[in-house]
């Protein structure tokens, strides 16, 4: 069985990379053939879970691929013996093939094409309309999602906003250039002083001042819910809006891959989307509460500074700023200390906010997608204004319970921030290598 | 019927014995620290080739060729690989696969989180004996 695993994963593999080299480019459909196998006996070393991965790239020009989502998206479920090599396959194909269209969909990137050769009226294409007054029909999950992130955009204070793609753009430019650099003296930053980082931050102003606020977002994107079209209108005099679904989209697939699954019967695993999106679908069969490890805030170390078990259904969303990020050194009273810049945006100020390492959030009644935003629109609340969000979430949304980690300045001390319906479920990991200490909200 | 429990002395030394025996023994599971017992399995073609400590910083070349272990040589690999154990952390430093999947996945500091290099075979594990397991880590 090993063998024959490796084997699909091989020939498929080899499939993939051997066709999409010539012929007809069209890389939009998912086929049987390109669906991989990778879960092997990397399970049966590992306590006996099953691991099925989404390993298919998906083509973005003659010399590029990307996974969906940019990202690991996996179901596991435990114990092995439960999943058997065809229903391996169907959860595969069933997850991978939801995964991939919806990327295509989502992305403000490339352009994709159908079977047909026509293109797929993607994000991409919806942002190419900007103020040319079309309306551009889209797929309806695209639709959805869209007035779903409008309507949370308002509802939020602005906290998540899906108008700052070019925002967005820009902070992705300064990461991924100060991630290559070797000295500090060759950062570029709005707050450095040097010709460069001059420009970024006129640049910076310049972007805060042409991003329309979630209120103002309303108003530009036009729903025909009949036609099932969107309008994006013109804002001011602004050249160039975009949106982008980074903050939402993942957990929008996670979701439907997840309906996807349960109405299939696979109801005993999770689903994670590079631990950023999970639901987990349902009780494990050996019925086991779940144990999820909260890793600590630090960079340099991963070790877990606590744990929170749980029965049954659950969607758990996280971000936090130790992915897609860059240390800033900044001289203060003749001594250096450093914030962390990352991917994270508050729409209101234009950059990321340092108020909490890291958010999880827990719920049995928010939808995926919900979830993935509201994580978003946690790193962006203030701590004072907590109590009054989870208490419009919970009365206008469902249950919901968070975990906000912190930690001291000489990042020794792990601080967890737990909200009051976890505080049973919730423990310090004595074995943790690092100090880590709980505090309760009243909340 | 009235009866009277008799100890004899057989009876007292061998329940004084137990005594003091569970008092040794819970005094040896309190006080003796607890061993996090990572180690870093790593498996080839499903078999554990090695078992290395997490503590201690170190790097494994594997080669490709006709099986011999003293020499870390296995057939199922496509061609090099280095596998680096740093400040408790483990990662595949280099291989040959199409999409460099495993050397991709970095550094990993979390019991039952392997990094897989499915085309050639190899497993790195770091395995941990700690009571606390989890099933999944954000």
């Amino acid at each position: 069985m090993k063998k024959k695993a490796f084997l699909a994963l091989l020939v498929s593999g080899t499939f993939f990379l051997t066709s999409c080299g010539e012929g007809k480019k069209d890389f939009s459909s998912y086929s049987k053939e390109e669906v991989s196998y990778c879960n092997s006996f990397v399970s049966e070393v590992t306590s006996g879970w099953n691991r099925v991965c989404n390993l298919n790239p998906i083509r973005i020009s003659d010399h590029e691929t990307t996974y969906p989502f940019d990202s690991d998206l996996i179901y596991a479920s435990y114990p092995l013996q439960e999943l058997d090599v065809p229903s391996i396959y169907d959860i595969e194909e069933t997850m991978g093939s939801i995964f991939y269209r919806l990327h295509q969909e989502f992305d403000r990137h490339y352009d994709y094409f159908h079977d047909d050769g026509t293109k797929i009226q993607n994000l991409k294409v919806l942002n190419e309309s900007y103020g040319t007054e079309k309306a551009v029909f889209v797929d309806k999950d695209l639709y959805n999602l869209l007035k779903i992130s409008v309507e949370l955009g308002v509802k939020s204070d602005n906290r998540f906003n899906i108008a700052i793609g070019e925002l967005s753009a820009f902070w992705d430019d300064l990461i991924s250039y100060n991630n290559n650099q070797m000295s500090y003296d060759d950062y570029i930053d709005p707050l450095l002083t040097n010709e460069k980082s001059k420009e970024a931050e006129k640049k910076l102003k310049k972007l805060q001042q042409e991003i329309p606020t979630a209120e103002e977002l309303k108003d530009l994107l036009e729903f025909d819910d009949t036609l099932q079209t969107i309008t994006f209108h013109q804002y001011k005099n602004v050249e160039k809006v975009s949106l982008t679904l980074g903050g939402i989209g993942k957990g929008y697939a996670v979701g439907k891959a997840a309906e996807a699954l349960s109405a299939k019967k696979y109801d005993f695993g999770y689903i994670s989307g590079a631990s950023s999106s999970n639901v987990m679908l349902g009780k494990k069969k050996d019925h086991s509460p779940w144990t999820v490890g909260i890793s600590s805030p630090f960079q340099a170390d991963f070790d877990m500074g606590g744990y929170v078990t749980f029965d049954g259904y659950r969607v758990l969303s996280t971000s936090g700023d130790s992915a897609h990020m860059y240390f800033l050194p900044i001289e203060k009273n003749g001594k250096t200390t450093y914030i962390i810049r990352h991917h994270i945006l508050n729409p209101s100020t234009g950059e990321s906010e340092n108020e909490y390492r890291k958010v999880t959030l827990f719920s049995s009644a928010i939808s995926s997608e919900i979830m993935d935003a509201l994580s978003t629109i946690m790193m962006n609340t203030k701590e004072e204004d907590l109590e009054e969000m989870f208490s419009y979430i919970r009365e206008n949304y469902g249950d919901i319970e968070g975990i906000f980690q912190k930690n001291n300045e000489e990042e020794t001390i792990a601080y967890y921030f737990v909200t009051k319906g976890l505080k049973d479920s919730f423990t310090i990991n004595e074995q943790n290598t690092h100090f880590a200490e709980v505090k309760y909200y009243e909340f | 019927m009235n009866f009277k429990l008799k100890l004899a002395k057989i009876d007292i030394f061998i329940i004084s014995i137990l005594t003091v025996l569970s008092l040794v023994l819970g005094l040896f599971i309190y006080f003796v620290p607890k061993d996090s017992g990572k180690s870093v399995a790593i498996y080839i073609e499903g078999k554990m080739e090695y078992s290395l400590s997490l503590e201690e910083d170190q790097t494994l070349a594997l080669h490709p060729g006709e099986y011999n272990k003293s020499t870390n040589t296995y057939p199922s690999l496509l061609g090099e690989m280095v596998i680096e154990i740093k400040d408790k952390s483990v990662r595949v430093e280099k291989e040959d696969s199409p999409l460099h999947v495993c050397s991709k996945q970095g550094w990993v500091s979390i019991p039952n989180f392997p990094v897989t290099c499915a085309p050639n075979y190899v497993v790195v594990v770091i395995e941990s004996t700690d009571a606390t397991n989890f099933d999944f880590v954000v």
